[in-house]
C-alpha cells in the first residue's frame, strides 16, 4: 500500500479538492444546450453516484452561465468521465487515456513521487505499444528512462528504454513526414489556383517522399495519411481501377490491426464505393458503402452523410421504395444528434416528388411523414443566388423541371442553372451534365418539342457519365436522365 | 456556445453518475463509496500496508476482489493527480506551476481532441500554446502546434495560420529530438555513476562524444531542459577527468545561460551550483561550496529527493572540510526527516557512509552531539561492517572509503585481531586492483600506511617512524590531486592518519 499512501498523501498535501469543479447532475440540468436526456433519479450504486460539487463553504454550486466558467467546468469533468470503464476496446479512448496518464506520470515525476511511478508508466507504456501511440511510447519511455538512470542506476533499464525510444523515433519521423505531406496536400487544395493536375502531381511526389518510409512504418497514423495521398493522386487522374486496388490494399493493412479505427477504415471503404461507383459497378459500390456505414459510428455526421450517399445511389438505381425505407429509418432516429435537418427535407422532399408523379405508392400516413419534413418545393420559384445552399436548391429545382417546362417558363430555369454552374464550382463533368439539360431548356423555350428536346439530351447523356467523385457536391439525387424522361412523357 | 455543445454528446447522464472526486471530505450520513472511504483511510494514516487495506473492506488482502479493487482505486486516483494545489503552494516555483498547469491542460486538450471536440480542443490550444512556449514545455506547445497546423488546413482553412503553426511545429520538434538527446546524453553519463565511482576513465570519453554530438543542436536549440543536459553531460565529462576548474566554467556558463532566459527554474540551476559546490571542495576553497550549498537547499523542497542530495552533499563537503559540526546538523536533517525511508536504497547506502565517517569523527571527540550519535543515525557497526551491498562492488571506488572506515572502527574497538585481518585483506585489495599507473596516488599511499601498521605490532611510536616520510608525501598532494572520484577520500587522509596515531598505544 505505500504507493497508494504516497499518492494519497500527495494529494493531501496540495489539498487538490479545492481546484476540482465538475459538474454534478442537478446542476448540468440548468445548462440551455443540453439535451433533453433522463438522467435524473441519482440511485446509482454506492460505487457510481455523482456527489454535488460543494462551493467555498460547503453548499453545492449552481452552474453558472458565464461560458469561460462553464466550459471549464466540462473540461475537468472531462478528466472524471470513464473511470470505471476496462482500459482497452475503442482505441481513441485508450489515446486519451493514456494522454492524461501520461500527464499524471510526469506530474509525479516532477512532484518526487516515485514509488507508483513504475507501475503506472509500464501500463502506459504496454497499452501505447499496442495501440501505436508513437509520441507517448517515447515519452513514457523517456520518464522510465530517467527513473532507471537517476533513481537507482539501472543500467539495464537505461539501455532497455533507450532502445525503445530510437526504435520509435523512426517511427515517429515517419508518421510527421506523412502528416507533413498530407497538410501540405490540404494546403494546396486551399489555393485557388491549385488545378486538379497540379495536385495529382503533388499527391504523386509526395508518395515517392514518403515511399522509402512505407517499407519500414506501417503504424496506423502513417498507412492513413499515405493511403490518402495515394488515393487523391488517383482520384484526380480519375484511375477509378486504381482508386479501388488502393482502398482495398489500405483496409487490408488497417484490418490486419486490431487497435485500427473501424472509422478510419470507413473512409477507405467509402473510396472503394466511390471508385466502383465511378466504373459503373453501382452494387458493387452499395455493398463496400455499407461496410463504411457500418464501421461508421452511428448518429454522427459522417454516418449521416453515407447514408446520404446511399440514398442517393438507391435512386440512381431506382431502387425507390428501399429508399423509402432508409429514409423512414432516417427520419425516426431520435438520437442525438439527429439527422441535419436541411438534409432531412431534401431527402424527404425528393421521395415526395417521386410520389407525387406515380412512381412511389405509398400509404397516407407515410406520405404525411414525409410531407411533415420536406421542403417547400412545390412552387415555382428561383430562389437567389446570394443563398447559402445553392445545392440544395438546385436539386430541387431540378425535381420541378417538368413543371418549369410545363408553364413556360423553361428559359428562366435554363438562366438559373446556368448562373448556378457559374457560382456552385461544380466539377467538369457534372457541369457538362448541366449544361446538357440547359441547353434542352433553352431549346425548348424556342420552340422545340420537350420530348425530342429531351431524347438528344437523353442521347448525350450517355456518353456524360454521372461523377461520383465528389458526391457530396451533386445535386443529382434523383439523375436528370430520369427527368427527362418525364419530361418525354409530358 | 457552440464549442460548448460539443460536449452533449459527450458528457451524458449516465456517464456522469460515475464521477466522484476522492478528495472531497466524506459527508456524515452518507454511504460514501469505498474508493473514497480508502482515500481518506490512507491520507489519515489509518492504512499501513495491504492487510489493513483489505481489512477496512471486510475483504482478504490476498483475494482476487481486492486485487481488482486496487487495481480500480489506483485509476480513480489520477484525474485528482491532474489537479495539484501548485498554484498555492509555495514549494513551487513559477515555472514548475507552469509546467503542472500545461500537463492538466495537455490531458483536458487530448482528451478534447479525441473525444471529437475540435473546437473545444482549439480554444484551449490556443490558451496554453503561449504558456507552453514561454516556459519550454516543448511537449505540451508541440502537441498543441501541431494540432493547430491541422486545425487550419483541414477544418477551418485559414493560409496564414496553417503557416504560422507549420513554422512553430517545426522548430519544437527540432527542441524536442534535441532535449531528448541531450537528456539521454546526460542519463547515459550519470547512471554508471550512480552506484560506482570507478568508471571515471570510461565517463569521461563518453562525455567527450556526447557532447560532441549535442553540438549540432546547440546552434538551433536554447529550451531549459536541452541546455541542462548539454552542459550536465560537459561538466561530468571535465570531473570525471578531474579538471575542476573546467568544470566549473562549464558549470558557470550554464547558470549564465539558464538566468538569462525568464522562465528558468531555480531547481535546475541549483543542479549546476551543486556541481560547483563539489569541484570548489576539490580545490579547497571550502567557505565558498559550503556557502553556495547552503544557497540551494534553500531553494528546495524540504523532503524531497533533491533535498536530501544536496544534504548529503553538504555532508560530504563538511566533512571533507573537516567541519564535523555543520556535517552533523545536516545529518540530523536527513535522518530525522518524515520522507527519509521513502528514499532510495542506493542513497541511503551512501548516507550510511558518511555516517560512518561522521561517528569516527565523533569518537575521535570532534563533534558534541546532543543525543547519541549513533542512535540519531540508526548506525548499526555490525550491519557496517558486513553489508554494503553496492558498493562492495565498486572496487575502485567507494569500496575503498567503506574498507578504510571498517578498519578504523575495528582499530578503535582495539579488535587487533580482527583489524590485523582486516589489513591483510586491504594490502591484498591494494595489490590486486591498484597499480603505479592507476592513479589514486593519495589513497594508495594511505593504504600502504596503513597496510603498515601490521609491522609496527600496533605501536605508536613504530607507526610514526614507518609512515612519516609517507604522510609527507601526502601533505604535499592537493586533496583536488586529479586522478580519483572526489568521493573516495571523505575526510582527507592527513586527519585519518592522525585518528590512527590516536588509537594506537
Amino acid at each position: 500500500m505505500e504507493e497508494f499512501r504516497e499518492l494519497a498523501l500527495l494529494l493531501k498535501n496540495y489539498s487538490a479538492d479545492q481546484h476540482i469543479e465538475v459538474f454534478d447532475s442537478s446542476s448540468i440540468k440548468q445548462i440551455p444546450f443540453w439535451p433533453a436526456r433522463p438522467f435524473e433519479d441519482g440511485h446509482a450504486d454506492a460505487d457510481h453516484q455523482v456527489e454535488p460539487n460543494p462551493g467555498v463553504n460547503g453548499q453545492a454550486k449552481s452552474t453558472s452561465h458565464d461560458p469561460n466558467q462553464s466550459r471549464q467546468r466540462l473540461w475537468n469533468t472531462l478528466l472524471f468521465l470513464d473511470l470505471t470503464q476496462e482500459d482497452h476496446y475503442d482505441p481513441r479512448r485508450v489515446a486519451y487515456l493514456c494522454w492524461q496518464r501520461l500527464a499524471v506520470l510526469k506530474t509525479l515525476m516532477s512532484a518526487g513521487a516515485f514509488k507508483s511511478l513504475r507501475e503506472i508508466a509500464e501500463s502506459i507504456l504496454q497499452m501505447a505499444t499496442a495501440y501505436e501511440l508513437t509520441t507517448i511510447v517515447i515519452e513514457t519511455a523517456a520518464q522510465l528512462r530517467q527513473f532507471c538512470a537517476l533513481h537507482n542506476g539501472n543500467m539495464r533499464g537505461f539501455e532497455k528504454y533507450s532502445r525503445i525510444i530510437n526504435q520509435y523515433e523512426n517511427i515517429l519521423q515517419a508518421e510527421q513526414a506523412a502528416d507533413d505531406e498530407y497538410c501540405a496536400f490540404l494546403f494546396l487544395q486551399n489555393q485557388a489556383s491549385s488545378s486538379a493536375q497540379s495536385l495529382a502531381k503533388h499527391a504523386k511526389e509526395a508518395c515517392q517522399r514518403l515511399q522509402p518510409h512505407a517499407q519500414s512504418c506501417t503504424t496506423s497514423a502513417f498507412v492513413l495519411n499515405f493511403y490518402f495521398l495515394k488515393l487523391q493522386a488517383a482520384f484526380l487522374d480519375s484511375e477509378w481501377e486504381a482508386v479501388v486496388q488502393i482502398s482495398n490494399q489500405a483496409t487490408h493493412l488497417l484490418n490486419r490491426k486490431s487497435i485500427s479505427s473501424p472509422a478510419k477504415i470507413s473512409a477507405f471503404f467509402l473510396s472503394k464505393a466511390l471508385g466502383w461507383a465511378n466504373l459503373g459497378q453501382l452494387d458493387q459500390a452499395q455493398e463496400a458503402l455499407n461496410t463504411a456505414i457500418a464501421d461508421e459510428v452511428e448518429g454522427s455526421s459522417n454516418w449521416y452523410r453515407l447514408q446520404e450517399m446511399k440514398l442517393t445511389w438507391l435512386l440512381h438505381q431506382g431502387e425507390h421504395t428501399v429508399a423509402l425505407d432508409l429514409t423512414k429509418n432516417l427520419n425516426l432516429k431520435n438520437k442525438y444528434p439527429e439527422w441535419p435537418q436541411e438534409q432531412k427535407r431534401l431527402y424527404n422532399s425528393v421521395l415526395l416528388s417521386l410520389t407525387d408523379s406515380g412512381e412511389l405508392p405509398i400509404s397516407n400516413r407515410v406520405k404525411g411523414m414525409l410531407m411533415g419534413n420536406c421542403l417547400p418545393f412545390r412552387s415555382l420559384y428561383l430562389p437567389e443566388m446570394s443563398s447559402s445552399n445553392l445545392d440544395t436548391q438546385a436539386a430541387l429545382l431540378l425535381l420541378q423541371v417538368p413543371k418549369w417546362v410545363q408553364s413556360g417558363a423553361s428559359g428562366q430555369l435554363a438562366n438559373w442553372f446556368q448562373q448556378y454552374l457559374e457560382l456552385s464550382g461544380a466539377c467538369t463533368s457534372q457541369s457538362a451534365r448541366i449544361q446538357t439539360l440547359i441547353t434542352s431548356l433553352l431549346e425548348i423555350e424556342l420552340g422545340k418539342k420537350p420530348a425530342e428536346s429531351a431524347q438528344e439530351a437523353i442521347n448525350k447523356l450517355k456518353n456524360l457519365p454521372l461523377d461520383y467523385s465528389s458526391p457530396e457536391a451533386a445535386p443529382e439525387i434523383i439523375r436528370i436522365e430520369h427527368i427527362l424522361h418525364a419530361l418525354i412523357e409530358i | 456556445m457552440t464549442e460548448l455543445k460539443e460536449f452533449a454528446q459527450v458528457i451524458d447522464g449516465y456517464k456522469l453518475r460515475q464521477i466522484e472526486v476522492l478528495t472531497r471530505p466524506l459527508r456524515p450520513g452518507v454511504q460514501e463509496t469505498r474508493y473514497k472511504v480508502m482515500y481518506h483511510a490512507l491520507a489519515e494514516g489509518l492504512v499501513r500496508n495491504e492487510v489493513e487495506g483489505a481489512r477496512l473492506l471486510g475483504l482478504d488482502a490476498k483475494g482476487r476482489p481486492f486485487r481488482r479493487f486496487l487495481m480500480e482505486f489506483r485509476r480513480r486516483l489520477f484525474a485528482p493527480l491532474l489537479f495539484l494545489d501548485t498554484e498555492n503552494s509555495p514549494n513551487f516555483n513559477p515555472t514548475q506551476k507552469a509546467n503542472f498547469e500545461c500537463l492538466r491542460k495537455l490531458a483536458t486538450f487530448q482528451t478534447l481532441v479525441y473525444r471529437h471536440c475540435p473546437e473545444n480542443a482549439c480554444i484551449l490550444a490556443k490558451a496554453i500554446i503561449e504558456l507552453a512556449i514561454n516556459n519550454d514545455v516543448t511537449l505540451v506547445a508541440l502537441e498543441m502546434a501541431t494540432f493547430l497546423k491541422r486545425y487550419y488546413v483541414e477544418r477551418v482553412p485559414d493560409s496564414a495560420q496553417y503557416l504560422y503553426y507549420t513554422e512553430y511545429v517545426e522548430r519544437l520538434r527540432l527542441d524536442w529530438v534535441a532535449e531528448n538527446k541531450a537528456m539521454e546524453s546526460y542519463q547515459a553519463v550519470i547512471a554508471p555513476a550512480v552506484k560506482f565511482k570507478s568508471t571515471q576513465l570510461q565517463i569521461s570519453k563518453r562525455a567527450q562524444a556526447l557532447v560532441n554530438s549535442l553540438s549540432l543542436y546547440k546552434e538551433k536549440c536554447n529550451t531549459i531542459i536541452f541546455v541542462s543536459g548539454y552542459y550536465a553531460t560537459k561538466y561530468i565529462g571535465e570531473m570525471s577527468r578531474f579538471h575542476w576548474h573546467d568544470a566549473i566554467a562549464v558549470c558557470d556558463e550554464a547558470i549564465r545561460i539558464l538566468d538569462e532566459k525568464s522562465c528558468t527554474s531555480p531547481r535546475i540551476m541549483a543542479v549546476f551550483k551543486v556541481h560547483k559546490v563539489i569541484c570548489l571542495t576539490m580545490l579547497d576553497r571550502y567557505v565558498e561550496a559550503l556557502q553556495l550549498n547552503s544557497e540551494v537547499i534553500q531553494a528546495e523542497i524540504e523532503g524531497s529527493r533533491n533535498w536530501f542530495l544536496y544534504l548529503d552533499n553538504q555532508m560530504l563537503v563538511s566533512l571533507k572540510a573537516t567541519n564535523y559540526q555543520f556535517a552533523y546538523e545536516a545529518a540530523i536533517k536527513i535522518y530525522s526527516n518524515k520522507n527519509f525511508t521513502a528514499m532510495p536504497e542506493s542513497i541511503k547506502e551512501s548516507w550510511m557512509l558518511l555516517a560512518a565517517y561522521l561517528i569516527l569523527a565523533d569518537r575521535n571527540q570532534m563533534i558534541n552531539p546532543d543525543i547519541p550519535l549513533e542512535k540519531v543515525l540508526n548506525f548499526k557497526l555490525g550491519r557496517f561492517l558486513n553489508q554494503v551491498p553496492n558498493y562492495s562492488k565498486d572496487k575502485k571506488g567507494l569500496n575503498v572509503p567503506v574498507l578504510i572506515a571498517q578498519f578504523l572502527f575495528l582499530l578503535q574497538a582495539k579488535e587487533f585481531d580482527q583489524a590485523h585481518d582486516k589489513l591483510i585483506a586491504l594490502r591484498k585489495y591494494r595489490v590486486k586492483h591498484f597499480n603505479t599507473e592507476d592513479g589514486y596516488y593519495r589513497t594508495q599511499l594511505f593504504i600502504r600506511m596503513l597496510c603498515s601498521v601490521v609491522g609496527t605490532s600496533f605501536t605508536k611510536k613504530m607507526f610514526l617512524k614507518k609512515t612519516a616520510d609517507m604522510i609527507k608525501t601526502v601533505t604535499q598532494i592537493p586533496k583536488g590531486h586529479p586522478d580519483q572520484h572526489f568521493k573516495i577520500e571523505i575526510i582527507p587522509y592527513e586527519v585519518l592518519w592522525q585518528w590512527v596515531i590516536n588509537c594506537l598505544d
